[in-house]
């Protein structure tokens, strides 16, 4: 919203305040300023009208003159160095006398004092248009042709200058979408007096309107409960006055006619929209507010058709639309330059239903968007009143003594009880007592003693949603000034809660992958259906049900898919790195249909640093994924070695090299590892393996109590190992062989005074000595007592034994 | 005799430190020590000696051992200290580069989350979560936002369809999910799940319906900050806002309360801050987030007696304060993830 500043001043002498303190005011009260801009000539004291009644060359200086030059009628001469040679003597020009302070082009100020300027006296200085801050001319002296009085302030000469602020408010500040409610918030804030317009107009309201020009008022929606037609007759519609012009293309609006200017003038003096209607083309002289009929079509004053659902509320006259009600006014009944007989509109309308209406057919007006912050039912009143005043005096006419007025105003005053306790208790300072009503009348507030310290006070309808004495609080502050606001030591005490164990546990995560060397990334949670489809395609992704475009229009089930897009990037870009990790939330749908949202932890390692390989390392491969895997897993508290992995077939994985373990429903977490499939990278574009992890847990999981560990009696005696190497099928998984001589372990060590402590692969071996389609399995088998070195020879009966067994199924390759 | 010892002495002096392996060692050692050694065979003489040069004999005898025993035990750990150095491999340049990947890197949004809690874990505040998926009353309804609020626009916010189920996150009514357009809705849950007082921060995503340019994200990672307990003051609140920024920015930040409105608190600002450690942004106001003290509706909405307990809430973004904090001019960088960008943010 814009607005003037010379027009403020119409309400509140702001005369002495600078343009800067009500820039620098405006936000502290909550009004947020987005630009200001002066137009003309600003504020600049200490200039005046001088004429040039000599000049003499400088006696030093071949370029300047001296000049005795006239700035007042009653003051002897003064005398000025002057360098400018564009001027005769006799000609009047701005004069800057000592203390004048002129704006600079870099936005400061050069102050003009008495000088000498080799070696004779200035006392002043005569300016040009650029030195005054009047456009760029800098050729000479800005000569005044229209030569105005000797001693007249360079302002009164310079008058159609104004400053226009740009302010944006927020939603809860309708009252202050007016020239009279910016005013109100400057005369609190800088003690002043707000003067309002004072109204000559002074109807009789009655439900029946009288004069002729309208028959009945009719109100059938509860969107409008109030409803004001004032009736003119005999105007002439004509051209706007000049202040009028002006003020309206001050802030922005076009000039139409004297009627339509007046009413768009008083909804930026008062904040309430009205209407004016051609009462001609009111057919049936009757005027209906209703919802629209499903499918009714109207044609706005922008020439534009809509089509209407019920939501939208409408003016009606006895045939059908005449404006869309607090949006905008209907084509077929906009006053034309033969109009001469109006009806004047002003309403009270819901702002939910202005709002609604407003966003649904994409129109905003400077009337909707009042409406849609509450406009004060008082003004509804106040405006009409004023716009007939103003009608008459500028386009003549007859206002008909009764206006015609239906319904009642939504809301009034409200009274509040407040005490200085309450307002000290809640600021945490003290405050003098007479601040709390002092500040509360300047806001335009009714303050009544309610016993000490005590006060009731009553809230005018210009304020909305201000109703409960914290509401005053919040009102107080802001007049106060929150830079009353003192700097306390930051009290802290400590509730003993710990941070919540998903965080915790993330934080975790990507210090452990960190530390491997991979790099944490940020993708978006929103994502592409049909991207989605191409590398889940059994997965069912929750759809937006109202997306902003089509490439964000699902959430994520998995961070896989951000992680090779990261992946690919930073290969094309040719850059060194190890791999990527992400922790975040997806959401999928398990196969009952209902989706879960769950923490992800996922990495993706594609090695991309061969420029690191002036010594040789092994690549990545299957087993670091799963190491990484595992370990995240161990984070969570989850024990991996527990885990039976199996394979699984889904595209976006290659076939036999990747694991899976768990089930969200039942164990709260389900984890994929593996290689990428080839044929996905290759449509990717990504022309190496690349290896990916990703742990997806019900975020309680990581809050599942993980227990006290107790302590276990370890033996202080050395452990006797055995290898054996099984020949098993090459398909077959060597967790099954171990867990074979786990099984015959413990059966032929029963009875027996020491145990097999742990089984552990050390090798895998195919090719010569093995047979075709097989391989070689070799196991570390360990024993240990508990209370003494074990003998070579018990060692090697029980080991014996466990061969044998083994042997009964298993072929076994002795080393 | 004493000839014959020094000359065996000498030779071992000679042989010893030059022996290459342990078996040389030892072959030395046998030849004068062992059973058939030379030194051996010279005491075997002893008995055959005078009586008044058995002792002497024997003194010498012993002398030469016990300078020629250390050299052997020296010996033998110089060849295994030797074999071991050998695992080492060849003397490498010590000014080779790494092979293996550098230490990886923790994402800035992410450090800066951690920065701030951090900061905040010292005054008592810890961290909870919610879900990124909500339901219109823990996002608006609880927040003090009737239905007819500007901010619960269709246009704003994120929904899901009306049929959509989901398993894990809570319905208060019947409602539409959506994605949270901000993390305030963590003061909800918590707040209904652990009662006052309660000093929580709720760093996570947030969603809006919002174009994506250099300076909006269609998702963005914010930090609610909400403190409720007896006597929680406005004073209360300026005095974490100026601690916060102090350690954020450093201890020339000062903070500014502009008067504002957000449905949820009562009174409302906006907060300006201003840092000399800003470069170019140094020693001007700059708008940083939203404050104030919780509407007791909102304290009402989730049975917490407003007669009895007060609080102040905030939300940062996260974004926001990183591009600050390090000179970052577009918000597009935090989620390309190249990895030229990640890499300057090592450390921490």
């Amino acid at each position: 919203m814009k607005v003037s500043l010379k027009w403020l001043n119409k309400y509140v002498d702001l005369s002495d305040v600078s343009v800067e303190q009500i820039a620098e005011a405006l936000p502290m009260l909550g009004l947020e300023v987005e630009n200001v801009e002066t137009f003309g000539l600003k504020q600049i004291d200490n200039v005046v009208v001088g004429e040039i009644l000599s000049r003499e060359q400088h006696p030093n200086a071949d370029k300047l003159g001296v000049c005795m030059v006239k700035v007042s009628p009653d003051r002897e001469p003064i005398q000025i160095v002057c360098g400018a040679s564009n001027y005769r003597v006799g000609d009047r020009v701005p004069v800057a006398l000592s203390g004048a302070k002129l704006p600079t082009p870099d936005g400061g100020v050069f102050e003009i004092k008495v000088s000498e300027l080799r070696g004779v006296a200035s006392n002043g200085m005569m300016c040009s248009a650029r030195e005054l801050g009047l456009g760029t001319d800098h050729s000479g002296l800005l000569i005044l042709e229209q030569r105005p009085e000797i001693g007249t302030p360079i302002n009164e000469v310079f008058s159609d200058s104004d400053t226009v602020f740009e302010i944006e408010l927020t939603a809860n500040r309708g009252d202050a979408l007016s020239h009279i409610g910016i005013a109100r918030e400057l005369a609190a804030r800088f003690g002043k007096k707000l003067k309002t317009p004072e109204l000559k107009y002074a109807p009789k309201y009655d439900t029946k309107p009288a004069g002729g020009l309208l028959d009945a008022v009719e109100l059938k929606t509860p969107n409008c409960p109030l409803y004001v037609a004032a009736s003119i007759k005999g105007v002439k519609i004509g051209p706007s006055p000049d202040w009028l012009r002006r003020d309206l293309e001050a802030i922005g609006l076009r000039s139409i006619n004297n009627v339509v200017d007046i009413t768009n003038f008083v909804m930026m003096e008062y904040g309430q929209p009205l209407h004016a209607f051609d009462a001609n083309d009111i057919r049936g002289k009757k005027i209906i507010v209703r919802q629209a009929l499903d499918g009714e079509e109207i044609q706005t004053l922008d020439e534009k058709k809509h089509k209407l659902s019920s939501d939208a509320m409408l003016i009606c006259d006895a045939e059908g639309a005449v404006a869309l009600a607090g949006v905008m006014g209907g084509l077929n009944s906009e006053v034309k330059d033969h109009t001469t007989d109006i009806v004047l509109e002003s309403a009270y309308f819901n702002p939910g239903n202005i709002r609604a209406t407003s966003r649904k057919y994409s129109i905003h007006t400077d009337s909707s968007y009042r409406f849609a912050r509450d406009v004060d039912p008082q003004s509804t009143l106040d405006a009409s009143r004023r716009a007939v005043d103003l009608i008459v005096e500028l386009a003549g006419g007859r206002v008909e003594e009764i206006t015609c007025k239906v319904g009642e105003m939504p809301r009034g005053e409200v009274e509040i009880d407040l005490s200085l306790p309450y307002v000290i208790d809640r600021l945490g300072f003290e405050v003098e007592k007479n601040e709390v009503p002092e500040a509360m009348e300047r806001l335009g507030f009714f303050v009544k003693e309610n016993g000490p310290d005590s006060w009731k006070v009553t809230v005018p309808t210009f304020r909305n949603g201000i109703d409960r004495p914290i509401d005053l609080v919040e009102e107080f502050v802001r007049i106060l000034g929150s830079d009353r606001i003192p700097d306390t030591e930051f009290v802290t005490s400590a509730p003993l809660r710990n941070d919540d164990a998903i965080f915790t546990h993330n934080r975790s995560v990507a210090d452990f992958l960190a530390s491997n060397g991979l790099n944490e990334c940020q993708n978006y949670t929103l994502c592409d259906s049909a991207e989605l489809k191409k590398i889940h395609e059994n997965v069912d992704a929750l759809k937006l049900a109202n997306p902003l475009t089509s490439d964000q229009d699902c959430l994520r089930t998995s961070l896989l898919d951000g992680l090779l897009g990261v992946a690919r990037l930073n290969i094309a870009n040719g850059s060194d790195f190890k791999g990527f990790f992400e922790s975040g939330r997806v959401f999928r749908a398990e196969n009952s249909g209902e989706i879960f949202e769950l923490a992800s932890n996922a990495f993706v390692i594609a090695d991309n640093s061969a420029r690191r390989e002036w010594k040789h390392r092994e690549k990545p491969d299957f087993f670091t994924a799963k190491k990484y895997a595992t370990d995240i897993l161990s984070i969570l508290g989850v024990d991996a070695s527990r885990l039976s992995f199996s394979n699984v077939e889904e595209p976006m994985w290659q076939d036999g090299f990747v694991a899976a373990a768990g089930a969200v429903k039942r164990e709260g977490f389900v984890v994929r590892f593996g290689a990428i499939s080839t044929a996905l990278l290759r449509k990717m574009g990504i022309d190496r393996p690349v290896y990916a992890g990703e742990i997806l847990f019900k975020p309680e999981v990581a809050d599942r109590k993980k227990g006290i560990v107790k302590f276990k009696h370890f033996s202080a005696f050395p452990a006797a190992v055995r290898d054996i190497a099984v020949i098993a099928g090459s398909d077959e998984k060597a967790s099954e062989v171990a867990f074979e001589i786990q099984k015959a372990g413990k059966q032929k060590m029963k009875g027996l005074k020491f145990e097999l402590e742990s089984v552990s692969l050390f090798d895998v071996y195919e090719g010569k000595g093995v047979p075709e389609g097989s391989k070689s399995l070799a196991f570390a088998l360990s024993f240990r007592a508990e209370d003494r070195t074990l003998q070579a020879d018990e060692v090697s009966k029980v080991f014996d034994a466990i061969c044998e067994e083994l042997s009964k199924k298993r072929k076994l390759r002795m080393a | 005799m004493e000839a014959k010892i020094n000359a065996i002495l000498e030779k071992a002096l000679s042989a010893i430190p030059n022996a290459k392996t342990k078996n040389d060692v030892a072959n030395i050692s046998a030849e004068i020590m062992g059973p058939n050694g030379e030194l051996t065979a010279l005491m075997k003489l002893i008995p055959t000696l005078d009586k008044e040069q058995k002792p002497v004999a024997g003194k010498l005898i012993n002398k030469a051992k016990s300078q020629i025993e250390p050299l052997i035990a020296q010996a033998y750990e110089r060849i295994e200290n030797g074999r071991m150095a050998e695992a080492l491999g060849e003397r490498p340049d010590i000014t080779l580069p790494n092979i293996d990947a550098p230490r990886g890197t923790i994402h800035p949004l992410t450090q800066t989350i951690r920065r701030i809690c951090d900061i905040f874990k010292k005054a008592g505040f810890t961290v909870a979560e919610a879900s990124d998926l909500e339901t219109e009353w823990y996002c608006f309804d609880a927040l003090n936002t009737p239905a007819d609020h500007p901010a619960r626009d269709a246009q704003d916010t994120l929904f899901m369809p009306r049929d959509a189920k989901v398993a894990n996150v809570s319905k208060h009514g019947d409602e539409l999910y959506l994605l949270r357009s901000h993390t305030s809705t963590v003061q909800i849950r918590a707040m209904l799940k652990e009662g006052a007082p309660i000093k929580i921060l709720s760093p996570g995503r947030a969603f809006r319906r919002d174009t994506v340019d250099a300076t909006h994200s269609a998702n963005f990672h914010q930090i609610e900050c909400l403190y409720i307990d007896k006597n929680v003051r406005l004073t209360d609140l300026k005095a974490a806002l100026d601690y916060l920024f102090k350690n954020l920015f450093g201890k020339s930040a000062k903070t500014r309360l502009r008067p504002s409105f957000f449905p949820f608190t009562e009174p409302s600002f906006e907060v300006d801050f201003m840092s000399s450690d800003l470069g170019k942004l140094s020693n001007k106001w700059i708008e940083i987030m939203g404050c104030g003290l919780v509407d007791p509706n909102v304290l009402k909405n989730v049975g917490i007696d407003p007669e009895e307990y007060s609080g102040y809430a905030f939300g940062l973004g996260v974004e926001r304060v990183a591009m600050l904090m390090h000179s970052i001019d577009d918000i597009r960088h935090f989620y390309a993830n190249d990895v030229r960008f990640l890499n300057q943010f090592g450390g921490k």
